[in-house]
């Protein structure tokens, strides 16, 4: 089980947190796969949100991660 | 196999793009600088704070990308853009003159940036590589204006004698006839974009209705809208009494943990001094409407009697809706839309009773509530307006982030049907369950008729069959919303729309009572 957590604080949500956590929530393989939780403001956003969106995949912190980045990384680690 | 076709609506939003990015770090750019009281000039370091790389990453240039930002700025700050060709400083004595706390933003609110203008072709049907010049050419033969042909072993539309009526991209085997157009203008229901002199797309202020449908769907961000924020932020500062009345699409908004209690101890935090749902206005509308309804239930029972031209109750809150009902069919709007004003308004009239001195500030998805002020009734009461978009800005700016904070006080100023407003044909539930409340036993379940439509481009059509009478049986409630799904859909929206339609619905379930007749009488 992989485990996802989402940042949730405001400065990740205004950059892009959101709709990763909408593509997570819209993908059965990842939802099947996966652990998402959302989390409060994990303090990686710096700031003027230059780091946002931050997500937490298996306790490692990722920064300013685009979408198809996200997935990327997730299919690695579901094919591991 | 493809994918479903999305239309215009669907294309963009909800998905984050650098356009969004930089959209709303200018806002939390432009916050931060008032906060922080810095002086006025400035803000000519912020463009080099969005556009921070050397190199181009968006346009041709970094001096293109900040002279956009630049316009963007100025937006922020709610001045006029500067003509095209007219590039000075940003900071001009204008800056000055808007960190005051009384009201200085002007029509229009939609405005056009035209050095960010990449302008699009007009819509029109273009040959694309896919076509094999294949020997039976159905488009030749289908078209009625003979405008295409076979050149050098391809389709060619010749685009003069085009009248894009799509023919030939029907019947192609390949799909090689694309359509294009220009999504501002796909997304504008009421026509009002059109190109000026040299292609740039150009707003025609008359048909404009304020939606900000083509700010969203502008894929180079060249749309944007001007913002009140500075003025509220020194309004705050200054000590004033500043209170918010927030929409009942705000649920979900600022994230799945920033619950609405926490939201209400943010807003208070940044220095509101009292918070209200505008579902509250959107109760006093219902029980209006529904109020209207009952007359015109009893008045269709005894139609011999009565004058009134009245056919249907056409909803009233949406501005936009409004105000292009007014426009294109003025004697239908005039007999059957709803006098009453907008929530926005009646909950502003609560607060102001409390508290005549009082600035008002409506939080809300919508761009076309800044239209709204500009009718003098509405102008006394509501004083700003900000869209959820810039709210979080200013949350940034002033560091604050609700999902931080504790759970003081919940929210609860409204029935469950008012807090279902901001989804499309929620209002029309809203009347009808009213209206069932009012009437005498023995009508309770009389047939009440409802239409209902979303997008402008949908309310319009909807408009013209009610004109001619297609509708049957004929409804009494017409309930008409110009963004797509309703409020949630709204251009200063966040949340995508499936999940602030199911928290819309949650938080609805949450309230005390169902009905806005059982509480209103108690207050």
């Amino acid at each position: 089980m992989i485990k996802i957590e989402i940042c949730c604080g405001l400065n990740c949500l205004a950059h892009g947190g959101q709709e990763l956590l909408d593509i997570l929530e819209n993908n059965e393989k990842y939802k099947k796969n996966c652990e998402i939780k959302c989390v409060n403001c994990l303090n990686e956003c710096g700031d003027t949100a230059e780091n946002s969106p931050v997500i937490k995949i298996n306790d490692k912190i990722y920064k300013k991660i685009t979408a198809d980045c996200m997935m990327n990384l997730i299919e690695n680690f579901i094919s591991k | 196999m493809g994918k479903k076709d999305l239309n215009i609506f669907e294309k963009m939003r909800g998905i984050y793009t650098p356009v969004t990015e930089i959209r709303r770090k200018v806002l939390a750019a432009v916050a931060r600088m008032i906060v922080e009281d810095q002086p006025p000039r400035n803000i000519e370091y912020i463009p080099y704070q969005i556009i921070d790389k050397d190199i181009p990453t968006y346009r041709e240039s970094v001096f293109k990308e900040r002279a956009i930002v630049r316009e963007r700025i100025r937006l922020a700050f709610g001045m006029e853009l500067k003509e095209f060709g007219a590039h000075g400083p940003i900071h001009d004595d204008d800056v000055i003159n808007t960190i005051t706390d009384s009201k200085i933003l002007k029509r229009p609110i939609v405005n056009v940036i035209k050095a960010g203008c990449e302008r699009c072709p007009e819509h029109s049907f273009i040959v694309t590589d896919l076509c094999r010049g294949c020997i039976a050419h159905p488009c030749t033969s289908v078209c009625p204006k003979n405008a295409v042909s076979i050149q050098k072993g391809k389709s060619f539309i010749d685009q003069s004698k085009c009248i894009r009526c799509g023919r030939c991209a029907q019947v192609c085997p390949y799909n090689a006839i694309a359509y294009r157009e220009r999504p501002c203008a796909a997304a504008c229901g009421v026509k009002a974009i059109t190109s000026d002199d040299y292609g740039f797309a150009d707003i025609n202020y008359n048909l404009c209705v304020s939606c900000g449908m083509c700010i969203v769907s502008c894929p180079f961000g060249a749309i944007g809208e001007k913002s009140e924020i500075v003025q509220i932020i020194t309004a705050i500062k200054k000590g004033k009494r500043v209170y918010a009345e927030i929409a009942p699409a705000f649920i979900n908004q600022f994230g799945p943990l920033a619950t609405p209690a926490k939201i209400h101890s943010a807003l208070l935090k940044m220095g509101f001094l009292d918070i209200k749902e505008v579902a509250l206005g959107a109760d006093k509308v219902v029980l209006k409407e529904a109020e209207e309804l009952v007359k015109l239930i009893k008045q269709k029972k005894e139609p011999h009697i009565s004058k009134d031209q009245r056919n249907f109750i056409g909803t009233s809150c949406c501005t936009s809706w409004k105000m292009c009902a007014d426009h294109h069919f003025p004697n239908l709007a005039k007999n059957n839309i709803s006098e009453s004003f907008a929530p926005m308004v009646e909950t502003a009239r609560v607060i102001k009773n409390k508290d005549p001195e009082g600035i008002v500030v409506f939080i809300g998805p919508c761009i076309a509530k800044k239209e709204e002020c500009f009718i003098p009734e509405v102008k006394s009461l509501v004083d700003f307006v900000m869209t959820f978009e810039e709210l979080v800005a200013v949350f940034q700016a002033f560091d604050i982030d609700p999902v931080d904070l504790t759970e003081e006080e919940s929210i609860n100023d409204a029935s469950s049907i008012g807090r279902n407003f901001p989804v499309a044909g929620g209002v029309a539930q809203a009347i009808i369950q009213q209206t069932r409340a009012l009437l005498p036993e023995s009508e309770k379940n009389c047939d009440i008729t409802h239409i209902n439509a979303d997008t402008l481009a949908e309310c319009l059509k909807m408009l013209k069959k009610l004109k001619s009478e297609k509708y049957d049986p004929k409804p009494l409630v017409v309930e008409g919303m110009a963004c797509p799904f309703g409020c949630i859909g709204g251009p200063g929206s966040l949340s995508s729309l499936n999940r602030a339609k199911i928290a819309v619905k949650k938080f609805a379930e949450e309230a005390e009572n169902t009905l806005p007749s059982e509480y209103l009488k108690k207050k």
